[in-house]
């Protein structure tokens, strides 16, 4: 029992380490420029797909299109922030959201016209053979998901607490007028942003499109991955990544316990009884009135 | 000058003559179209209300419109309820719903309200599935038409007719709810919480009746579109259509009941009209929505308003706050 | 002078040509019509289901068409949603004004449909899915391939009788798709067998992760689990049941016999085995040669695959019953040229019977089909199978 339990929290975890990468990348745009981005989870579809074709088009070596698929996503990220976001940047809220779910469906629809709908395996270097270290049970390929989702994590705290690129980012989450007034060029913070966002969701996609597998269909993995920034608190990074976790381990305890259905909302029941309770999620601050 | 506000009245009239004497012209397809429009008209009126006028973000029409789907199907199944008392507890029932839900949805705002309302959507589309017993789960369940008074509203101009009279009739209400007390406190709530009730507009109260208005629209079209469609299956109500609702809503205008017509057209008409270009379509429909909303960030109604002021001196131009939902 | 010229050949035209009694037919042209998923949850069947159909049109129509009449295909998305596949069917019979509607994709879809489409005097020939409910939906629905329910009648007595295995699980989408062979496979056990499923364990259309589904099975005992799923499910599964150490004979009907899944599972799924009601795009046979030449010629985009071959194999079947319907082309008449077709092999093997109490075709239905070296085999020959309900 306790073999079973432990392994299906491990590999609860490798899932949950992903939707915290997407939450992450959420959590980023919003913390910056206040707009949910729901084409988050077409970034990590994206990338998945232009990393299988430098690596099965090209035949690039693995590390190498790591690399380059997170520059492309970075890349890509921008673009998008530049077309779809900025023009509309003094707009609703609401329209820029609405703007970016029309940039999903031209994504999701063009790379299903690009490869079509059926699904692609994209190759990993991690291992899917089990190993197994006293009563636990996992496979490298948990263990690489889950360490190199950890660290990203860490390279971005760094980022954010030693560079001055990082404190400026932080310090325009806090207030745009103050950073503006500091020198700080809010407009390339924004891109940056952007960015950043699209390469974590790169990575995202390249670790985890070889366990579910390449179609255009992948992006709706964020509205899950949303779900786990919402549960540990929007606007709070560490929330983001506790929130996602949670998410996946929970998922997978009650798939054991009881059936798929339950497995499907559970995360949603437990979502709304912990948003009764602390209305602004697990880590959430009580929400600013923006009057 | 006087032709101005002629010119209002005078294509108001034309569009209602148009709606008349169309099941004579258009052809049965033409029609469904229509009250597929006036289905999703409905659903945008209700979502305008609690989302653009009071500000409370929904994401959990989808699940409305199921519970109103449902009710009116088990209740005209099992219980051979005459079809108006069918939709007229579709609305009720889910009415009291929004209501319930209203209440744990008081303390929270913006992006958790919306999360909580997803997470509501995703949770009654699976008891949908265990109910199997009234909802026949996945097998999907087959809805006879409904009848009046001996008329059974079985062809599509006979649907038609019924949706037009329902829709318009409630786009009164509507109205007339708007532009009275309800509308004034709703619009107080949304613009600013504190001063609303410092100025004596009881939030809570008014939020929770905010909930239950919009589910009982939501849930009449709910009804009305079993009724129509003739099948229901669980599958149709997930997070996407709650997706689709809001954005029928923001791309048509927040806050505008004009909005909510304009929204339903783009959403019901464009796919048809885009509906020849096979694997292209849903890439040029993306594409006209990010380019719509980049030229009218205050959606439809609100660019209607905007030029219908700059060039015909119509009305005035309009004024929307840029935070809604904090 | 010009409109007049015009009016005048119109009038010609209206005095002059025949007048068809049904839509979609005229001396040069039959117009059909096809509700396919081609954005949406499985639209890669229907972008496959698609081409395949037309790869074989063209050919039909490179032949100077079938009794001088060219065919022509009208599909339209309806994204696996029932309301806009309703929507689809009156602009397909009321404006596009369709012969028949074939290959209709999904079961939701297909049933929001059928009740309008028999209102209309439409046929509903060959929709694309295998569900049950096609056997008994009397004379407008045609059904074309054995169904899911009666594959899994198959499999379970091929478990019981010939591999003695009397420990059996179902692992089953949970949705009418899945449910279809899970409860016949259910009713099959307990009727025939006097045996149930030690498990019973279910999964949602889009999940990722089947770690709890594979610590279910593994504790119930199973020695052999029905996979009533599709190609992307069982790979995973297999995979994260090994990651556990727990190795049992998956097989499942014709939905997992693809190529993609031995490309998505390598390894983990050798031994697997399936039910196949149409030969795999790979096989030999001049049939397949044929469609493997025009599937390059047409859509050279798109791999050799189970799914277009669906598509292509209803087409085949379809231009014959046009060639036996002959020159006076009614609704009626084709729908008795489909009844009129009795063991006929287009050319790779495997013969097609329809007509008689049920509508659907192909007595030897089906075969057993294994993954040996990285690739299907066959494992047995055509057999016929039996009618299995779901109760």
């Amino acid at each position: 029992m306790t073999e079973i339990l432990t392994s299906q929290v491990v590999s609860g975890l490798a899932t949950g380490c992903v939707y915290a990468l997407i939450a992450l990348g959420f959590v980023l745009i919003f913390k910056a420029t206040d707009v949910v981005n729901f084409a988050q989870g077409e970034f990590v579809m994206a990338s998945g797909f232009m990393s299988y074709t430098l690596l099965i088009g090209f035949g690039i070596p693995y590390g190498l299109v790591l690399v380059a698929t997170i520059v492309l996503s970075g890349f890509m990220g921008v673009v998008l922030e530049r077309i779809v976001v900025r023009p509309i940047m003094d707009a609703p809220i609401f329209s820029i959201v609405i703007a970016t779910i029309g940039a999903s469906i031209v994504l999701r629809s063009s790379a299903g016209i690009v490869y079509g709908y059926d699904v692609l395996p994209l190759p990993t270097i991690f291992s899917k053979d089990p190993v197994r270290i006293g009563f636990v049970q996992f496979t490298a390929m948990d263990v690489g998901v889950i360490a190199s989702s950890l660290a990203i994590m860490v390279v971005l705290y760094l980022f954010f607490r030693l560079t001055k690129t990082g404190t400026a980012m932080r310090a325009t989450a806090q207030s745009q007028t103050a950073a503006r007034l500091m020198g700080v060029s809010v407009s390339r913070i924004f891109s940056l942003t952007w960015a950043i966002s699209a390469a974590i969701g790169g990575v995202a996609g390249v670790l985890i499109a070889p366990i579910i597998y390449l179609d255009p269909n992948l992006g709706f993995i964020g509205v899950k991955a949303f779900a786990g920034a919402i549960l540990g608190g929007f606007g709070s990074i560490p929330g983001a990544i506790v929130g996602g976790m949670l998410l996946g381990v929970i998922e997978n305890l009650s798939g054991y316990f009881f059936n798929a259905g339950i497995k499907q909302v559970s995360t949603y029941i437990l979502l709304i009884l912990v948003l009764v309770v602390r209305p602004a999620g697990l880590f959430g601050a009580a929400p600013v009135r923006r009057v | 000058m006087r032709w101005r506000r002629w010119l209002g009245g005078l294509a108001l009239v034309a569009l209602g003559l148009i709606l008349l004497i169309l099941p004579g012209v258009a052809d049965n397809y033409v029609l469904y179209v229509m009250t597929r429009l006036f289905v999703y008209v409905l659903v945008a009126l209700g979502l305008n209300l609690l989302t653009g006028y009071a500000g409370q973000v929904s994401l959990g029409h989808a699940a409305f419109f199921a519970i109103g789907a449902y009710t009116a199907a088990v209740l005209a199944e099992r219980w051979q309820w005459p079809s108006v008392l069918c939709l007229v507890a579709a609305a009720l029932f889910t009415a009291l719903v929004g209501y319930l839900l209203g209440l744990p949805c008081l303390r929270l705002s913006g992006l958790y309200l919306a999360m909580a309302t997803l997470g509501f959507t995703l949770i009654v589309q699976e008891m949908l599935l265990q109910l199997a017993v009234l909802t026949h789960g996945s097998e999907g369940m087959k809805v006879q038409p409904a009848s009046l008074l001996g008329l059974t509203f079985d062809t599509d101009t006979r649907k038609y007719y019924l949706l037009l009279v329902v829709t318009v009739a409630m786009l009164a209400v509507a109205r007339n709810l708007v532009r009275g007390r309800l509308g004034r406190a709703f619009l107080a709530i949304r613009d600013n919480e504190r001063a609303a009730a410092a100025m004596g507009v009881n939030l809570a109260r008014y939020k929770t009746i905010a909930f239950a208005l919009s589910a009982l629209y939501t849930g009449l079209a709910g009804g009305l579109s079993a009724f129509i469609v003739g099948f229901l299956d669980p599958q149709e109500f997930s997070f996407f259509l709650s997706i689709q609702f809001i954005t029928i809503i923001i791309l048509g205008g927040l806050a505008s009941l004009l909005g909510s017509v304009l929204g339903a057209c783009f959403l019901i008409f464009l796919p048809e009209l885009l509906a020849g270009l096979d694997v292209w379509q849903a890439l040029v429909y993306g594409l006209i929505m990010v380019v719509t909303i980049l030229f009218m960030p205050f959606g439809l109604a609100g660019a209607l308003r905007r030029y219908a002021y700059r060039w015909f001196g119509i009305g005035a131009e309009p004024m929307i706050p840029r935070r809604l939902g904090h | 002078m010009k409109w007049l010229l015009g009016i005048l050949g119109l009038m010609v035209l209206l005095a002059g040509g025949p007048v068809w009694a049904e839509d979609g037919i005229t001396d040069k042209e039959i117009v059909i019509g096809a509700g396919l998923d081609l954005t949406g949850a499985v639209a890669n069947w229907g972008v496959n289901i698609k081409a395949g159909m037309e790869a074989m049109f063209n050919r039909a129509n490179a032949a100077g068409g079938v009794h001088g009449r060219k065919i022509r295909l009208i599909a339209y998305d309806h994204v696996y949603q029932p309301p806009k596949a309703v929507t689809n069917a009156k602009r397909l019979v009321e404006r596009d004004k369709v012969f028949v509607m074939m290959g209709h994709l999904g079961t939701p879809t297909t049933k929001a449909v059928m009740d309008y489409l028999q209102e209309r005097k439409v046929p509903n020939i060959f929709p694309a899915t295998l569900a049950s409910i096609w056997t008994t939906s009397g004379k407008w629905h045609v059904g074309d391939l054995a169904t899911y329910a009666d594959q899994t009648g198959l499999i379970v007595d091929y478990l019981v009788k010939e591999r003695k295995i009397r420990k059996i699980a179902s692992f089953y989408q949970d949705d009418e798709y899945g449910l279809d062979g899970h409860l016949a496979g259910k009713a099959r056990l307990k009727h025939q067998h006097d045996l149930a499923y030690v498990a019973e364990v279910d999964y949602k259309r889009a999940d990722i992760d089947f770690s709890s589904q594979a610590a279910k099975l593994k504790e119930s005992g199973a020695e052999a689990v029905i996979l009533q799923a599709v190609y992307r499910e069982p790979p995973r599964l297999a995979e994260q049941c090994a990651a556990i150490g727990y190795k049992p004979l998956f097989i499942g009907p014709s939905p997992i016999v693809l190529a993609k899944t031995i490309e998505l599972g390598g390894k983990h799924v050798e031994g697997l085995m399936g039910v196949e009601v149409y030969p795999l795009p790979t096989d030999s046979g001049a049939f397949l040669d044929q469609y493997r030449a025009d599937m390059a010629k047409h859509f050279p985009g798109l791999p050799i695959d189970t799914t277009n071959l669906y598509g292509y194999q209803k087409a085949a079947v379809f231009v014959e019953a046009l060639q036996r319907a002959g020159k006076n082309l009614t609704r009626d008449t084709v729908l008795k040229a489909i009844e009129s077709i009795k063991d006929w092999d287009p050319g790779w093997g495997m013969k097609y019977t329809y007509g008689g109490d049920n509508r659907r075709g192909m007595s030897n239905a089906g075969r057993f089909v294994v993954v040996k070296d990285g690739k299907w085999a066959k494992a047995g020959d055509w057999v016929e199978l039996k009618e299995v309900g779901r109760k």
